[in-house]
């Protein structure tokens, strides 16, 4: 210190000088410096913020004021090792001084080493014992001065570890969330990843720490970090992984969340994150707007009362979205994992061990297996079997245990294991002596099931299951029913034959096994053939041909339907298709021109022609219209002669083999990014017509409700083809029927919608001839014999006394005295 | 105003609150329910009984209870307390030395103490000179805790806190020499508070005083005298080849502290005073040159002669024999020119100078 103190006393030396030459003959005048300076600052001399912000703004020149606030500083640290417990008051003093330094620190570098040692110091040293509040402020102290690079990251980082041992909530919330915050920075502001690099290395040697504390909070951190995608690698997914066998149940329990997420077994649907965003920043206003515009307003109660209003939609938006990341299912980090055979079965031997979790914990691992095997279509084969024993309705959380069941199961398991399985679940759920419910979830499970790997499925259970259709209970008929309608469009022959519905032409695509390991062998791609033949013509010439190509396509399975359509649905369904049919090709040119856009701008010529061809396209398309109704009118005239249409529609030529022109397609050529582009296309219309299919397929008689089953498993289907394929909760758990609500749980209902919108009932009206005045002002426009018997009661107010003894009176009366 | 003993007496004719939906009491019944309501006091009204070794104050409170006191967030209370433990240790002043350990912690803390009143300041100074009444062996073992109090109070930001500061150092100073002696800090800290623009004026009482008593707890010159002894110990065999009493050799210094373990090392060098430490005295001259030039041109009226000659012949004494000015490059050049400003005033002063030149004698002679 006193080498740093020398140019201060320098100054203080020449302040002197000139003091003394000046009043030289005057003993009385108090020495110079002194009384000088504190002129300067008699605002700040108290007050360290005021001091602070002048400090700043001529950081050299002040150094002697930050100085003599090091000291103080120095030297309460120095007392601070002498006597760690301290009076509040003393703490604050330091708390301030702490604060002030820390917020000047990045002008004087030398000094800023220093503090930030001596508070390092202190914490390693007496961090346990030291008060909460000043521990707090001294971290905060060091992330402000990490912030300006003014110390090593990594050091803090891991006196941050350290500290999270002492018991302090608070401290260890901020941390986490300094941590984080940091992540943020280095990640976003700074993009260095090799500091990330750093502190990821450092965070996974921390998860193997001895103290469970420190290694939970490295946790935290790695989740945490991977779910912002400051670090969404293989390598965090991983490390997490590995702390599914923490020996702490909690550490364990994290790190399985991690991997479920909590939201995907009720099923419902999570939108990705940057929709959200996205949304929220287009509707509402951000918090700091809405408080701003009420800032500017003149105050009322009503205003004041939105913008309490606002606040909590805010917060509470910001609050859902913080816990919509964690309810994801992590898909991607299960996906990640470098072996998941061995993972799954070790968990799965944790779970086999003779060891006692607690039942929650157990379902996790439980749910984990299933997700692990479901996704990496792993064989696991006693895990079924281990499942047999929870398989009771009795049993706690069965519908979870159900759908872990049918989660696991994937086309890959030999199909006696997945029968056993259906088995012991239709055996112990659907019986006449069960509850319809548990019959229903029983069914519903089995459904699940059987769509994961549907060559478990045999005649004889199948057809047992499908006299459920005629139980009494709705829930139940409905259950047996959807899954009559999986097997009429997944194996139609083990039902019996009056379930079958009516009889289909095979479509042979799609399929992906022919039976159990047998699976079908493409040799093309499927789809590809709606795509032009020669590819060595132009290149724009190629990409027009081939938008009429997938017209004439899509066409193609339209007549297909056509053809085992009724004669009265014809009409409307026909014109539908048209419309398709147009819009698709619209789109199709669309996305020519946008590609020719890109692609040569600059000549306006060729535009020209491609303009003139498009109008030739068009009428090519009204011809093909034309040929199509043609063709419908000879449909309804002969529907057994469908192969006559080809000679009608010249364009329909290609018509030989769609599977040889696929094969050819994707055999001669390179498809592009477009090519596959326009084959999705076709594939998701495609679909769209099979669910027709499916309907048409009831017959006449179908009912609204199976309409619903049918249009439900439609989008369950795609469902599972977008996302990760696993069965829902809500599957499991679907009842046709919905429960009567009791009165608790509709008002809840109702509560829960009205925090949502700004309700009108109950308050004024916003406009109107009254807005705006006093209820007095009102009363003055009113009819005097509205208000008539108000003036009277205003004006015939009885005193207090009078209303004692009438009181008094009635009361005497009611217990039998005479009043007096 | 209703007394309580009216209240009681017009009970009976108490108007009764008539309330919709309570029906009346009849009048014919007794109401027969018996409340019964006592308070047990465990230890607060206890009689407290003067001893010999546990004596009260005016107030009936002990010393524990005072010092608990001084911790009391309310500055009456503190203000108080203060009085009680002078009270006592006044009328008994064999306590202070019992009761140290208690009564420093509680008591050293509230230098720093902004809160007070200026004479409440007075007060707590004055408990801190009948603390420092305490014997050399028995506030050794306290003095570090003191002097770390007073030595933050001395970097406090507010003007009075430092003031009496200043008055406690210089108490602690002029009791414990031979303690303040081997406090690492106090050196560079009371240097860093002459150095700075807040300490007290030069002409203010006090602040001459305490720089007096801090140099003369440090100038060693006069009594220094080094005695080399040779010894040689050999550990292997634990015996000691040379002419020394080993038990002399440990109980040397009468005052030294209890907790200070003399260190065998090659060269005695048990205190190290600033003194002979080339770069600490530059710093202190540095410090002092404008307090000296001060007193020289400003005190006309001679009130602090003797003690600006005193300042100026303890550096330059300090200067002259210093035995390690090999460690600092032209050492003596140095602190002739951080006093260029005393001998300026020296040469402009006005009045009496003759005692002045003569401590000064070797910065106005020698020539650099």
């Amino acid at each position: 210190m006193g080498k740093s103190m020398k140019p201060a006393a320098g100054k203080a030396d020449n302040n002197h000088n000139k003091k003394g030459k000046k009043g030289g003959a005057k003993n009385a005048i108090p020495e110079g410096a002194n009384s000088g300076k504190a002129s300067r600052f008699t605002m700040s001399e108290r007050n360290l913020g005021l001091m602070q912000e002048i400090i700043r703004k001529d950081p050299e020149s002040y150094k002697e004021e930050f100085l003599e606030q090091f000291n103080y500083f120095v030297q309460t640290m120095k007392l601070l090792h002498l006597q760690p417990e301290q009076s509040r008051q003393e703490m604050q003093s330091l708390m301030d001084s702490v604060l002030f330094l820390s917020g000047l620190a990045k002008h004087y570098p030398k000094e800023a080493k220093q503090f930030s040692d001596s508070l390092f110091e202190l914490l390693r040293e007496q961090g346990a014992g030291l008060d909460a509040d000043v521990r707090m402020s001294f971290c905060k102290a060091l992330v402000l001065l990490r912030n300006q690079d003014m110390l090593d990251p990594i050091v803090l980082l891991e006196t941050f570890f350290e500290l999270v041992k002492v018991e302090d909530k608070a401290l260890r919330k901020f941390v986490l969330a300094s941590i984080s915050a940091h992540l943020k920075r280095v990640y976003h502001k700074k993009k260095d990843v090799k500091m990330l690099g750093k502190i990821q290395n450092l965070c996974f040697s921390k998860m193997k720490d001895s103290r469970s504390i420190v290694a939970r909070a490295a946790q935290l951190v790695c989740i945490d970090a991977f779910r912002r995608k400051f670090w969404k690698d293989a390598r965090t997914a991983n490390v997490i992984a590995e702390a599914c066998f923490h020996k702490v149940p909690k550490i364990q329990v994290t790190s399985m969340k991690f991997f479920l997420g909590s939201q995907n077994d009720n099923g419902e649907e999570e939108d990705d994150d940057s929709a959200i965003d996205s949304d929220a920043e287009d509707n509402t206003k951000t918090l700091k707007e809405v408080i701003t515009s009420f800032r500017n307003v003149k105050k009322t109660r009503k205003r004041a009362k939105n913008v309490e209003r606002a606040k909590k939609m805010i917060s509470k938006k910001k609050k859902a979205k913080k816990e919509g990341r964690s309810k994801e299912c992590n898909l991607m980090a299960i996906q990640s994992l470098y072996d998941p055979q061995e993972f799954t079965d070790k968990l799965f031997g944790q779970l086999e061990s003779k060891k006692v979790d607690k039942f929650e914990v157990r379902l996790f691992k439980i749910a984990l297996c299933a997700r692990i095997i479901g996704i990496h279509r792993l064989h696991t084969l006693s895990f079924y079997s281990y499942l047999h024993r929870f398989l009771q309705p009795k049993q706690r959380d069965v519908t979870k245990i159900l759908l872990y069941a049918a989660q696991a199961c994937h086309e890959m398991i030999p199909p006696d294991t997945v029968e056993q399985l259906i088995r012991v679940i239709a055996n112990n759920f659907v019986t006449d002596r069960n509850s319809p419910e548990a019959m229903t979830v029983g069914i519903n499970a089995i459904r699940e099931i059987l769509s994961n790997c549907p060559f478990a499925a045999t005649e004889e259970l199948l057809r047992d299951l499908s006299e459920y259709k005629t139980y009494k209970n709705k829930n139940v008929s409905m259950a047996a029913r959807s899954l009559i309608t999986l097997f009429r469009a997944v194996n139609p022959k083990l039902l019996a034959r009056k379930d079958r519905g009516r009889p289909q032409e095979k479509d042979e695509e799609e399929k992906e096994y022919n039976g159990f390991a047998r699976p079908k062998v493409h040799d093309f791609v499927s789809g590809a053939e709606i795509l032009d033949e020669d590819a060595d013509g132009q290149e724009q010439g190629h990409l027009e041909e081939d938008g009429e190509e997938s017209d004439i396509d899509v066409s193609d399975v339209d007549t297909d339907e056509v053809d085992t359509d009724d004669e009265e649905e014809d009409g409307a369904p026909a014109a539908k298709k048209r419309r398709v049919e147009e819009e698709a090709a619209s789109d199709s040119e669309e996305e020519e021109e946008d590609v020719e856009d890109e692609e040569d701008v600059d000549d306006e010529e060729e535009e020209d022609v491609d303009d003139e061809e498009d109008v030739e396209i068009e009428d090519e398309e009204g011809e093909e219209v034309d040929d199509e109704e043609e063709e419908e009118e000879d449909s309804e005239e002969a529907v057994t002669a469908p192969e006559e249409a080809p000679e009608d529609a010249p364009e329909d030529a290609p018509e030989e083999d769609p599977k040889k022109k696929a094969t050819k397609n994707s055999m001669d050529r390179i498809l592009t990014q477009e090519d596959f582009k326009n084959i999705r296309a076709y594939q998701l219309k495609k679909q769209l017509i099979g669910e027709k299919r499916l309907k048409k397929q009831m017959g006449k008689g179908r009912s609204n409700a199976d309409e619903r089953i049918v249009e439900e498993m439609t989008e369950k289907l795609e469902l599972k083809r977008s996302s990760d394929g696993l069965a829902r909760l809500s599957d499991i758990e679907h009842f046709y029927k919905k429960k009567r609500q009791t009165k608790e749980e509709r008002m809840a209902d109702i509560k829960e919608g009205r925090a949502d919108e700004d309700y009108k009932f109950g308050r004024p009206k916003k406009n109107g001839p009254h807005v705006g005045r006093t209820n007095e002002q009102n009363s003055k426009k009113k009819v005097f014999a509205m208000v008539k018997n108000k003036v009277r009661g205003r004006n015939r107010q009885r005193s207090f006394r009078d209303q004692q003894k009438s009181l008094r009176n009635y009361l005497m009366r009611q217990s039998g005295r005479k009043p007096q | 105003m209703v007394t309580k003993k009216k209240a009681r007496k017009n009970e009976d004719f108490k108007k009764v609150k008539l309330k919709v939906g309570k029906k009346l009491k009849k009048t014919t019944t007794t109401d027969t329910t018996i409340k019964a309501k006592r308070v047990v006091l465990a230890t607060q009204l206890e009689e407290k009984v003067e001893t010999d070794a546990n004596p009260l104050s005016f107030r009936g409170l002990t010393l524990e209870e005072l010092c608990k006191q001084m911790g009391h967030f309310n500055a009456k209370v503190k203000m108080n307390a203060i009085h009680g433990l002078k009270q006592i240790l006044t009328s008994r002043p064999d306590l202070v030395n019992v009761h140290l350990r208690l009564l420093v912690p509680c008591v050293a803390v509230h230098v720093s103490d902004a809160s007070f009143e200026p004479p409440t300041r007075q007060n707590l100074l004055n408990l801190y000179k009948i603390l420092c009444t305490a014997s050399v062996p028995a506030m050794s073992a306290h003095i570090t805790l003191f002097l770390a109090h007073v030595l933050r109070a001395l970097t406090n930001i507010v003007t009075e806190v430092r003031h009496l500061a200043l008055s406690t150092l210089s108490i602690l100073l002029d009791r414990y020499p031979s303690l303040c002696r081997n406090h690492a800090d106090l050196f560079p800290c009371f240097i860093n508070y002459l150095g700075s623009s807040k300490r007290l004026p030069w002409n203010k009482p006090g602040l001459i005083d305490t720089i007096l008593n801090f140099i003369n707890v440090y100038d060693m010159n006069r009594e220094r005298k080094v005695e080399a002894t040779i010894a040689e110990i050999s550990f292997e065999s634990g015996k000691m080849i040379g002419n020394i009493n080993t038990k002399t050799f440990f109980t040397q210094n009468h005052d030294a502290s209890p907790f200070d373990f003399a260190v065998v090392s090659s060269s005695k060098s048990h205190a190290v005073s600033p003194f002979e430490l080339p770069d600490a005295l530059l710093n202190l001259a540095a410090v002092l040159a404008p307090i000296i030039s001060n007193i020289v041109l400003e005190d006309i009226g001679g009130l602090f002669m003797v003690q600006g000659v005193k300042l100026i012949e303890s550096i330059v004494k300090g200067a002259e024999n210093q035995p390690n000015d090999f460690l600092m490059k032209n050492f003596k050049k140095q602190v002739y020119d951080s006093m260029a400003t005393v001998r300026i005033a020296i040469s402009k002063r006005q009045g009496k100078s003759d005692r002045f030149k003569s401590a000064a004698s070797w910065l106005l002679s020698s020539d650099f």
